[in-house]
């Protein structure tokens, strides 16, 4: 009898037969073939045995696990499949398992792996010996089985004692326990990687160590799109003497690397602004949400990517502001925006210097469709049941780990993550990561959103090539100082209004002309409408609006939330009323055609930035406002930096535009139905 | 005879046949079917290329089905080196 000993490399299963032809050796190419044949006269128990043997043949070659085929001499036929013994008296140094994570995983590599993401490769190694051994290591990685392969160096290197053999659940949830390798780019774009140790040296003497129970895995890198996110600090003044608080650099830093980090996406494609609060401190993340949802409007009417997700950063040096955010459950949605504070508290636990990371990991998480699934103090609202016990990403340490794999630029490490301690970001626990359960859940909600059209304005070019937010696409044409009216005659207007279900509440709070913007998506059922009124009191039919509920309520609280609509008015419209339960509960009067605008003007410099002034005819009335915007790429693409604005002035923020670049600057003033502005060329920021 | 290669993206077991969706991404698949004509070879052939099919799908590990021109069944499964 003889014994081939090998991984599986080739298996094919034919209806001939039906035969199950293995190729089996340490290498693609040779390799030795053997068969499986199940034959008409084959016993039940026969045909069973055979096709056993061809499963655990099979999950040998998927899991990259080594086996011993047992045939006759001079016979390819196979008579038994076994997976090799791991033998520590022979080979004191045995290989425990190879883990490839980029944020969550098991040892069955369960969580998909997203191409281009960092990713660490874990090797965990036990040594039943009883002098312990430093080690370094390699990896081998191949893409195919004719590429030359790349010899990858571990970043670390290890120290392996006989107390800890034979527990890898244990050196998973320590990062120095295990040698660990950062995948090269050039080997985690989409499909296949083959990996395997190369060699394992020992540091002392630089010789090589023979290692047992030796595991090849090979996994997939699946492409993923990326998270488009805009990040806008809230500026807010405080106190007497007055202080001016706003979110650090810092906290914009480490708020998107930690999405690009903790997030199933390779890339995030972000950018900043910082505007002033129009609400008067201490406002709540319904008042941000509310300024954001405007701000946004008026940014997809200037030819945004409509998948862009806006989330508003408040600092909590003034006071502390609770986050919030829209959660569109069951259909994607990027619209949805939320809030959260930032700071440099630690909560006992994150010590980076900020916590405004994985708490606008928690909002954002929101805004892909994730509820919380009620643990630590949350509303249990995650019908699809949370499966591990108290919010953990694990049940054990012998399943999911989570994985930071640290950020090179911010000086971050990397760091493992017990899923029994960690928690998933949607619960209100203590040290926040994601679990399995809520990286599939947004890795699915991203793929759903990628299909969306990235714009819907018209001009826009076809949908799928709206690319990066500071690189959209040119909006519709404006004529200005002429009021802003489509062709139709009709005026498409973004209307965000504050509701509260309970008290049957509502208050208009922005009211804007978008052109080129969509008319919503009218849902079947809302108990809360808009109608515009005509000129002789003449009323438009109801248009039955959505109604974003605030993420955080609990049973007790009132049933508080956001409406974000867009709706045409004609150019006799003379008002618009927010109705709740076929209720009046607010009517927004527009003013007289808002002034034209003589100039805008850079009257002062400071520290932070460029102070702007703007000059109109007369000033604003009530129910006017302006809206100020921003361009870094000629006039391309524009970001609105302002909303609401009652003051002719505004500052530039300098840390917030590329250095040393031209920006261009436009004042919009507006009664909420028309809108006149102005242009400023060419403003440079530079520091 | 054909070729579909990928990953498996899609897999539904049922009485009578089995139903793969098997191509590079979840949007671009080819629906293929298992089925078995009852002999106790065929069946097992019917089993194990779903339990190969299972293990592919639960491993992010490519497959390569054969079938006819104008015909979904399996008739073969490989899984080629990495």
């Amino acid at each position: 009898m003889a014994v081939t000993t090998g991984f599986v490399q080739r298996f094919t299963w034919l209806k001939g037969g039906p035969t199950a032809c293995v190729w089996v050796g340490s290498a693609p190419s040779p390799a030795e073939l053997l068969y499986i044949q199940i034959l008409p006269a084959d016993s039940a128990s026969t045909v069973a045995f055979k096709r056993a043997m061809v499963g655990l043949l099979v999950k040998a070659q998927v899991t990259g696990r080594e086996v011993d085929v047992g045939h006759p001499d001079g016979s390819a036929e196979v008579t038994s499949v076994a997976t090799t013994s791991c033998n520590p008296n022979q080979t004191p140094l045995q290989l425990d398992a190879i883990e490839i994570t980029q944020a969550v995983q098991d040892l069955a590599q369960a969580v998909p792996l997203i191409a281009r993401k960092r990713t660490v490769v874990r090797v965990y190694l036990s040594n039943y010996a009883s002098a312990p051994a430093t080690v370094r290591g390699e990896l081998r990685l191949r893409r195919g089985p004719s590429d030359p392969p790349l010899i990858l160096p571990s970043l670390n290197a290890t120290v392996l004692d006989q107390a800890q053999a034979g527990n890898p659940s244990a050196a998973r949830t320590d990062a120095t326990r295990s040698l660990n390798f950062v995948l090269p780019d050039s080997h985690t774009g989409p499909g296949p990687l083959a990996i395997s140790i190369a060699d394992v040296t020992d540091v002392v003497s630089g010789n090589p160590i023979a290692f047992g129970c030796d595991r090849r895995p090979s996994v997939w890198f699946h492409a993923s799109p990326p998270l488009r996110v805009r990040i806008v600090g809230f500026r807010y003044t405080q106190g007497m003497p007055p202080v001016t608080y706003t979110p650090t650099n810092l906290d914009f830093q480490m708020l998107l690397s930690w999405l690009g980090r903790a997030y199933p996406v390779s890339q995030v494609l972000s950018s900043t602004g910082l505007v002033d609060a129009t609400a008067p401190p201490p406002f709540g993340c319904g008042d941000i949400n509310a300024q954001l949802a405007a701000l946004r409007a008026l940014d997809m009417s200037s030819g945004g990517d409509q998948r862009t997700h806006y989330y508003g950063l408040v600092s909590d040096g003034g006071f502390f502001m609770r986050g919030c955010a829209g959660v569109p459950y069951s259909t994607p949605d990027p619209s949805a925006v939320g809030s959260g504070p930032t700071g440099p508290g630690t909560w006992g636990w994150d010590f980076d210097g900020t916590y405004g990371d994985w708490y606008g990991g928690h909002e954002l998480g929101h805004t892909y469709g994730r509820l919380h699934p009620g643990f630590c103090g949350e509303t249990p609202d995650d019908l699809l049941r949370y499966p591990f016990a108290h919010g953990q990403l694990a049940n054990t340490d012998s399943s999911f780990v989570g994985f930071d794999v640290g950020d090179p630029v911010l000086n971050l490490p990397l760091t493992a993550l017990r899923g029994t301690q960690w928690h998933d970001v949607m619960t209100y626990c203590n040290y926040q990561w994601l679990s399995s359960y809520t990286y599939q859940g947004i890795r699915l909600r991203l793929l759903a959103e990628a299909a969306l059209p990235a714009s819907t304005g018209p001009g826009a070019p076809s949908p799928g090539g709206g690319g990066r937010p500071d690189e959209r696409y040119p909006g519709p044409a404006r004529i200005e100082q002429t009021a802003a009216e489509s062709a139709a005659g009709e005026t498409m207007i973004s209307v965000v209004a504050r509701v509260n279900l309970t008290k049957r509440q509502g208050k208009l709070q922005y009211v804007h002309p978008v052109p080129g913007a969509s008319i919503s998506h009218v849902v079947d059922e809302s108990p809360v409408s808009l109608r515009v009124v005509e000129q002789g009191d003449r009323r438009s039919p109801e248009y039955p609006v959505e109604v974003r509920l605030n993420s955080e309520l609990s049973p007790a609280d009132d049933r508080e939330g956001l409406v974000d609509a867009v709706v045409p008015v004609t150019g006799t419209a003379r008002a618009v009323e927010l109705l709740i339960g076929g209720d009046v509960a607010d009517t927004f009067e527009p003013a007289r055609d808002p002034p034209a605008i003589r100039a805008l003007r850079a009257v002062g410099t400071d520290a932070d930035g460029v102070r702007m002034a703007v000059e109109s005819e007369q000033p604003i009335e009530q129910s006017q406002s302006y809206a100020v915007q921003v361009s870094s790429d000629g006039g391309r693409s524009w970001q609105t930096i302002g909303v609401g604005l009652r003051e002719p002035t505004f500052t530039l923020d300098r840390a917030h535009f590329p250095d040393g670049r031209d920006i261009e600057v436009r004042v919009i003033a507006t009664n909420g139905f028309t809108s006149r502005e102005v242009r400023h060329e060419s403003l440079r920021l530079s520091s | 005879m054909a070729e579909t290669s990928g990953l498996v993206q899609k897999l539904s077991v049922g009485q009578s046949f089995s139903c793969a969706w098997i191509g590079p991404t979840p949007t671009n698949t080819e629906l293929l079917l298992v089925t078995s004509s009852g002999s106790a070879a065929d069946a097992a052939f019917a089993g194990s290329l779903v339990d190969t099919l299972s293990a592919a799908l639960t491993n992010y590990r490519a497959v390569v089905a054969v079938h006819g021109d104008h015909d979904a069944k399996i008739t073969a499964l490989r899984i080629d080196p990495v």
